[in-house]
């Protein structure tokens, strides 16, 4: 068997989370109720013209700089036509002639080796709304709320070769497009979208093969498998003597197949021109400076620094600086407890866990910044214990509590007067004289047995040391 | 009816009369209603009257007149609009069958200004099937007759003005509709500058080149209406700030020295005579006057109707797109699957001309035929602005016959001689220049011929002197002396 290699260019389009839509006033927010974001304008009513949002512009030169691109100084907006009922003009308003950004690069890291990813351009265009089918009266209703959503599409150029150089890049994209502030970038709600477009060769070929491209991928986990499949399909095919043909597939995640979309939207002209309605983008060298300057630490920049002033492994920090939210809370926690590397031991070490086990996103957290750095004062000044902070911390995760008052209405500030702890001591050896016994008898196990009684009885209040202190001291004399 | 200058009123004459308070608007605009009913069964200028609505407007604005509030010299001056632009609340159909019922939400920016300015719509002038024609040979509603000739066809903006029956009307031009229908009743007619009118609230035939303007039988009410209308708009991208024509200066323009350039092109042309008989007298008349006219010639002009064909069906076949039988207007009945309603939607919603334009759109626009049609249509017209240009320095105005021929005969066009039509017009369009059309002759049968000046851009004031000064020395009309 011929060994091959698969090659893939990816197409993302990511929505930009301006208030309002790209050519008219409408809010762009996401979730409402069907068409409740709608004007003449997003509807294409006839006589409606565009006015661009100039914010749509901004956003896109932020992420072209920081994306590494040459912003173009002059750029325009040209029609494609295509009918589709969520497409009320029928035609998208996009960039193919002139496009905003240009030539960029973004460096991953995939198998434990840094690439170097190319970024051919970033366009600006609108979003088109979504056909909703309703079951009941068997017809399908349109929602026009994400109609002339602003979007940026990012081209990159074919440099990938597997799937975990994918799910590296589009991790990194959406890491940075979130510092940068211009998207969140939530695949399941649909604000970040990826078409792949895939190849397959003999190892050593310079020829590229067939290419297919493969849309509706909801998520990294779908993408990998998409490009298991899809590579699978394509080697099959070359065994077998079959002919692959150029065209668009839809990736069924349930199936596991691709399966291609209709052959129409494969001979599609969409007869692209110039839109004469919006004048071209001109873009000073002024603007772009500005722009620059106002960029926030990347990924990249903040990771090192994290290595180097905090002294965190490399790990953490990758895993750190992977989300603008995570870092978020690791910032502000290491902020109020002047201890970065517990702050982030904690991140990456509940923190993960709680957002693992409650299914979530790092963007889907709710609670209040200065939480977890509020716990980690009370545990470190004694006010708490380990488990008592562990405790308040899936408290703040899951409902957002204020920590310090939560600790105070469940009683669980940690006690370590000798005072209030002797007595109980005294009564759990006095109920625990086996364990008593083993214990002098040479067994020193046996003592974590009497802390957990200990820690019972104080209803996991207890400061251990003084807890383990203080059972030392009474066993001992027990000794005698 | 006859046609008769004289007993047309100018606007703003009715206007002073309303401010005096001599005439009550009212009173005013019910004889205007009337009137139109009157001779809208021979006319067929207006799709629909806005009876109720402009009664009440009336009263509106009587209110606002005897309370002294702020109003232009305008104000209470009933005006019809063409049918393409957007009036809230009432119906706008766009010569359309696809629009038959269609109300809009919202004002066209220029109607909203005629109508902040104390002017009242008194209806809606029919028109070709979103604009793509010039004189309503395609309109849904049939067409407007000429007021001379019931045989012939005429513009209806203009036909409503000529007909007495209103004194002033806006008008879309894109590549020359409001100027071929000026000339073919007699009126005057300016396109402005592109940009100097909003176009928001009129519906998109070529985007590039739909420009609004006003049709009066006068031109210095052409220039008060271009006052009321222009001016940038924040939510029409290509529109400009214009200055504005300062009315008090027309008296003093002087005709003497004036520099006039006619393109070489224009003479060979095949051209009607009595047209082109008109168009020589009124070179006569300004040169008496101490004009100085130049042949030239202009690069591209040969090229300019096949240029325009191409860019405004190419635009026109996306901007006609949104008419898909999905969110508003017309869908066939018998639609079943979605590709059905937009294909017989579409085929049987839109007129076979507008049919054959988004055709020849789509065709042009294809990715096999995008270079050889629409980047070469662009660069023609790259070559004529920047032929204009170079022309402007020499010249102050070009002249030249606004139609090649008479009004026409009420009988089935063909799409591509109707584009021969234009050749005087659309090479002001694809350069986005100003350009008025004034009488300058009519023949024993009542058919009148227009003159074009094209100006500079934003040179509509120098463009309104000559034009009234052309006019004021009797123009093209002492030629035909003796006739009605
Ligand atoms: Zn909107």
């Amino acid at each position: 068997m011929a060994n091959f290699e698969t090659v893939m260019g990816i197409e993302v389009h990511v929505e930009l989370s301006t208030k309002s839509k790209i050519f008219c006033g409408c809010s762009a927010r996401f979730g409402d109720e069907a068409n409740a974001h709608v004007c003449e304008g997003c509807a294409g009513m006839p006589g409606t013209l565009p006015t661009l949002n100039r914010r749509v512009v901004e956003y896109a030169v932020r992420a072209g700089l920081a994306l590494n691109c040459e912003i173009s100084r002059f750029s325009r907006f040209d029609r494609k036509s295509y009918f589709y009922p969520d497409l009320p003009a029928s035609y998208q308003v996009t960039q193919l002639y002139h496009p905003i950004c240009k030539n960029g690069h973004l460096d991953i890291v995939a198998d434990g080796k840094t690439k170097r990813i190319g970024i051919n351009r970033i366009h600006i265009e609108e979003d088109a709304g979504k056909l909703v089918h309703d079951d009941w009266d068997d017809c399908s209703l349109v929602d026009y709320n994400r109609c002339s959503v602003p979007l940026i599409e990012i081209v990159s150029e074919p440099d990938f070769r597997s799937a975990d150089e994918v799910v590296a890049y589009l991790e990194k994209l959406k890491a940075t497009l979130q510092y940068l502030g211009v998207s969140d970038c939530k695949m399941q709600e649909g604000s970040m979208r990826a078409d792949i477009n895939l190849s397959v060769r003999p190892v050593g070929s310079e020829k590229f093969g067939v290419r297919t491209e493969m849309k509706n991928m909801a998520s990294l986990k779908s993408i990998a498998r998409a490009i298991a499949g899809e590579t699978r399909r394509h080697i099959d095919a070359i065994e077998s003597g079959e002919t692959l043909i150029q065209e668009t597939r839809r990736w069924d995640d349930n199936k596991g197949f691709s399966f291609a979309m209709r052959n129409k939207e494969n001979a599609k002209d969409y007869k692209y021109f110039p839109d004469p309605n919006l004048m071209p983008v001109i873009v000073e060298e002024e603007y772009i400076r500005e722009i620059r300057a106002s960029l926030p630490e990347l990924p990249e920049e903040k990771k090192a620094r994290y290595i180097r002033e905090f002294g965190l492994p490399e790990y953490d920090a990758d895993i750190l600086t992977g989300s603008r939210y995570l870092v978020a809370v690791f910032e502000r926690a290491a902020d109020i407890c002047k201890n970065p590397k517990e702050a982030s031991n904690w991140v990456m070490t509940e923190l993960l866990k709680l957002l693992n086990d409650a299914q979530m996103q790092p963007e889907d957290m709710k609670f209040s910044p200065d939480s977890l750095g509020t716990i980690l004062n009370m545990l470190t000044e004694g006010k708490i214990n380990r488990a008592v902070a562990k405790k308040t911390f899936a408290e703040v995760f899951e409902s957002d509590v204020d920590p310090v008052d939560y600790v105070r209405k469940n009683g669980l500030m940690q006690v370590s007067d000798t005072g209030s702890i002797e007595p109980v001591i005294r009564e759990v050896l006095d109920a625990n004289r086996k364990a008593v016994s083993e214990y002098l008898a040479g067994n020193e196990k046996s003592i974590q047995f009497l802390i957990g009684q200990s820690m019972k009885a104080l209803r996991g209040k207890g400061d251990p040391q003084v807890v383990r202190d203080l059972l030392i001291k009474g066993l001992d004399e027990r000794k005698g | 009816m006859s046609i008769s200058r004289q007993n047309v009123e100018t606007a703003r004459k009715t206007g002073q009369e309303f401010r005096s308070g001599a005439v009550p608007i009212s009173e005013h605009i019910e004889k205007t209603i009337s009137g139109i009913q009157k001779e809208e069964p021979r006319n067929h200028c207006f799709v629909t009257l806005f009876e109720e609505q402009a009664h009440k407007a009336a009263i509106r604005v009587a209110q606002k007149l005897r309370s002294k509030e702020d109003c232009s010299l305008l104000a209470g001056v009933p005006v019809g609009v063409d049918d393409t632009m957007m009036t809230r609340g009432r119906r706008t159909t766009c010569g359309s069958g696809t629009l038959e019922h269609f109300i809009p939400t919202f004002s066209a920016t220029a109607v909203q200004k005629l109508e902040d300015a104390g002017m009242i719509i008194v209806g809606k002038l029919n028109t070709d099937e979103f604009s793509m024609g010039s004189l309503t040979q395609t309109s849904f509603f049939g067409p407007t007759s000429h007021p001379a000739d019931e045989t012939r066809v005429a513009g209806a903006a203009a036909a409503a003005v000529a007909s007495g029956v209103i004194s002033c009307a806006l008008a879309s031009d894109t590549g020359g509709a409001l100027r071929q229908a000026s000339a073919g009743c007699g009126v005057c007619g300016i396109r402005p500058t592109y940009g100097a009118v909003s176009r928001l609230g009129l519906a998109a035939f070529a985007s590039s080149m739909d420009q609004i303007g006003p049709i009066a039988s006068d031109i210095r009410d052409c220039a008060e209406i271009l006052n009321i209308i222009s001016g940038k708009d924040p939510c029409d991208s290509t529109s400009v700030e214009i200055d504005k024509i300062d009315l008090s200066r027309i008296d003093s323009f002087s005709l003497s020295g004036l520099r006039i350039g006619i393109p070489s092109v224009f003479f060979e042309s095949d051209t009607d005579p009595f047209v082109k008989a008109s168009f020589h007298e009124a070179l006569d008349a300004l040169r008496s006057e101490g004009a100085v006219t130049e042949t030239f010639s202009l690069k591209g002009l040969d090229q300019a109707v096949a240029a325009y064909a191409v860019i405004s069906c190419a635009e026109a076949s996306a901007n006609l797109s949104r008419i898909d039988g999905i969110k508003y207007g017309f869908r066939a009945p018998e639609a079943k699957t979605l590709s059905e309603v937009y294909e017989r939607t579409r085929s049987v919603g839109f007129g076979s001309d507008a049919q054959k334009r988004i055709m020849l759109g789509n065709y042009f626009l294809s990715a096999e035929r995008y270079e050889e049609y629409y980047l070469r249509a662009l660069r023609v017209k790259a070559l004529i602005a920047k032929g204009f240009a170079s022309a402007f320095r020499r010249y102050d105005v070009i002249l030249s016959p606004v139609s090649p021929s008479l009004a026409p005969k009420k009988e089935p066009y063909d799409t591509l001689s109707m584009f021969e039509e234009d050749f005087f017009t659309v090479p002001a369009s694809l350069a986005g220049l100003p350009a008025a059309s004034v009488p300058c002759g009519k023949n024993p049968d009542g058919l009148s011929v227009g003159l074009q000046m094209i100006g500079p851009h934003f040179s509509e004031a120098k463009i309104v002197g000559a034009a009234d000064a052309f006019l004021r020395i009797g123009g093209g009309q002492k030629t035909q002396g003796g006739q009605k």
